[in-house]
């Protein structure tokens, strides 16, 4: 057998070996101690601030016995869609524009465990303006340029936001990007204002790029309170482990007390989780949340008659039955 | 007969989506039936006809500009093989580096509209035209050049008239795929810096909303437009390098 055989049955064999390591060996973290196993819970969420977070860094899932294990996804959809395959039990942080659409195409998969609405002082959403562009009232956008995040959702709610400032949407150009754009985007010249949500809006003014305008537009103009995003448990998940189920939202009740009381220490842990700036951490404002029994339905009914009219849904989902009891 | 041979694939396309979705082995959510995605491929190619031009002109754009600058710069540094020693790491490093990852440089050098879009198809095209057009230039009969010379043929000639149609086949490898993969990144870019006007960016408004037999109606009508493109290259292939059938 020649040099040349030698190496590549030689690699053959490590590359082998490393698969068949990682395929069969699965590693242990169990507590030397024997202590129980605990009940795994997987969560896939959006990159937002979220509830889970808290409850995961004071501890409270492991009180409760459950191990949760948190998975991130680039947007709504494919934390929805991981959760309809059972690779998640737990969806969170997803827009209801997003729940609402995936409720029409596959209805009865979740229950919502847990919301979050902007009201009008809360600035989750903001119109922000180039710093030196001298717009200092909505009129003066028109003919120019406004950036915010894919989707039609999104569209819909900008339009909806200038129809009630008296605009004409027609006359302002919307640019739309991925949200890791949307602060690079707002810096080109061409664009002048920003229309859309944290935390790229802390991002946007804590780098001195612009100065906002109308904070939460989105309250004031289109739905007050207006719902943001909700968290949801699968269905499949609630029938075969109920007593976990309960458990997991309780933690979840848990932290949302412990939010309402410690603002500085729940920015700390955003920050962490979220891997932002500190200074956009330090500043963003906080989310507003509740649990399922906060839940206001009738506003997101109201979400989608609005995305009916903008011809984003073709039916009106029924969203009577979305709420998690236990 | 060949004919028949060439429905097979597509008819067995059709049976297999209709028999995945008339038993409901794939969900909804991930595939709609098949009269559904012909009805919503309707719709759009009776009212959507300026995405589809939107985005062929992008791709066919950047495409171009990758081939005139690519082909030519390809011809020189296969020739001089010294020029391509000294630029052999820029053109691997180049070359490597993954599409989406130049959408923030797309963005800031050429800012929010068309531009950035047509700069990164472009830019992704080009090095696979250069590196194929390299390998073509390479690959010329060595006897052939010998022969230019016997009969006086100077550097230039023989760049001209007898490396680079030796070369054609190899550049016309390059053309196909930097083609496809300019219409590629036109879509990923459409759906990541957006556009009013574009397939991509109508695939993910589709997807965000689940507006499933839309999506797919809109995947369908890229992939025809790939189908389109490259039978336009095939035919030009053809007709250039009539030689090599």
């Amino acid at each position: 057998m020649d040099m040349s055989k030698k190496i590549i049955l030689g690699l053959t064999a490590v590359v082998l070996l490393t698969a068949a390591v990682f395929t069969f060996v699965k590693p242990s973290f169990n507590a030397p101690g024997g202590e129980p196993e605990k009940m795994v819970v997987k969560l896939g969420y959006n990159p937002l601030p979220h509830v889970a977070f808290v409850a995961k860094e004071m501890g409270y899932f492991d009180e409760a016995g459950l191990d949760v294990q948190l998975e991130k996804f680039s947007n709504t959809n494919l934390v929805m869609e991981a959760l309809s395959r059972g690779d998640i039990d737990v969806a969170a942080a997803v827009s209801y524009s997003t729940l609402l659409a995936f409720e029409n195409r596959s209805p009865g998969i979740f229950k919502l465990y847990e919301g979050w609405t902007e009201n009008q002082d809360t600035g989750w959403s903001q119109l922000i303006v180039k710093k030196d562009s001298g717009i200092t009232s909505p009129e003066q956008l028109v003919g120019k340029k406004v950036v915010m995040r894919s989707g039609l959702s999104s569209k819909a709610q900008g339009e909806l936001v200038l129809s009630a400032l008296g605009l004409d949407p027609k006359k302002i150009e919307f640019v739309q990007v991925d949200p890791p754009l949307l602060v690079l985007t707002f810096a080109k010249p061409e664009i002048s204002a920003y229309l859309d949500i944290q935390p790229a809006a802390t991002d946007i003014v804590e780098k001195g790029l612009g100065t906002t305008l109308i904070i939460s537009p989105r309250a004031k103009y289109v739905i007050n309170p207006f719902p943001v995003a909700a968290a949801a448990l699968s269905v499949r998940f609630i029938e075969q482990h109920p007593r976990e189920a309960q458990k997991f939202v309780q933690s979840i009740e848990k932290a949302i007390g412990y939010i309402e009381k410690n603002e500085q220490k729940t920015r700390e842990i955003f920050q962490k989780y979220l891997g932002l700036d500190s200074a956009v951490a330090q500043n963003m404002p906080l989310p507003k949340y509740g649990n399922s029994k906060n839940i206001n339905l009738d506003n997101v009914n109201r979400l989608a008659d609005i995305e009916i009219k903008y011809k984003i849904l073709d039916k009106k989902p029924i969203v009577s039955d979305w709420l998690y009891r236990y | 007969m060949s004919y028949w041979w060439k429905c097979i694939g597509p008819l067995g396309l059709v049976l297999g989506w209709t028999f995945f979705t008339k038993f409901k082995i794939i969900t909804p959510l991930y595939l709609p039936s098949l009269s559904e995605t012909i009805i919503a491929l309707k719709q759009i190619i009776l009212f959507h006809g300026a995405d589809f031009w939107a985005t062929s002109y992008r791709a066919v754009l950047g495409f171009f500009i990758a081939v005139f600058l690519a082909v030519p710069l390809g011809v020189i540094i296969g020739y001089y093989k010294k020029v391509y020693w000294s630029l052999e790491f820029v053109i691997d490093f180049f070359r490597s580096l993954p599409a989406p990852a130049l959408f923030p440089l797309a963005l800031l050098f050429f800012g929010i509209g068309d531009a950035s879009k047509i700069a990164v198809a472009a830019f992704i095209a080009f090095w696979i035209i250069l590196v194929n057009t390299i390998h073509g230039v390479w690959h010329t009969s060595q006897i052939r050049i010998s022969v230019g010379k016997v009969f006086g043929a100077n550097s230039y000639q023989s760049l001209r008239y007898i490396t680079f149609y030796d070369a054609l086949p190899e550049i016309f490898t390059g053309l196909r795929t930097g083609l496809s993969l300019a219409l590629v990144l036109v879509i990923v870019a459409e759906m990541s810096i957006g556009t009013k006007l574009g397939l991509g960016q109508k695939i993910f408004d589709s997807y965000t909303a689940y507006r499933i037999p839309d999506m797919y109606g809109y995947i369908l009508v890229v992939g025809l437009l790939g189908f389109l493109l490259n039978k336009i290259i095939r035919h030009a292939e053809k007709y250039f390098v009539h030689w090599n059938r």
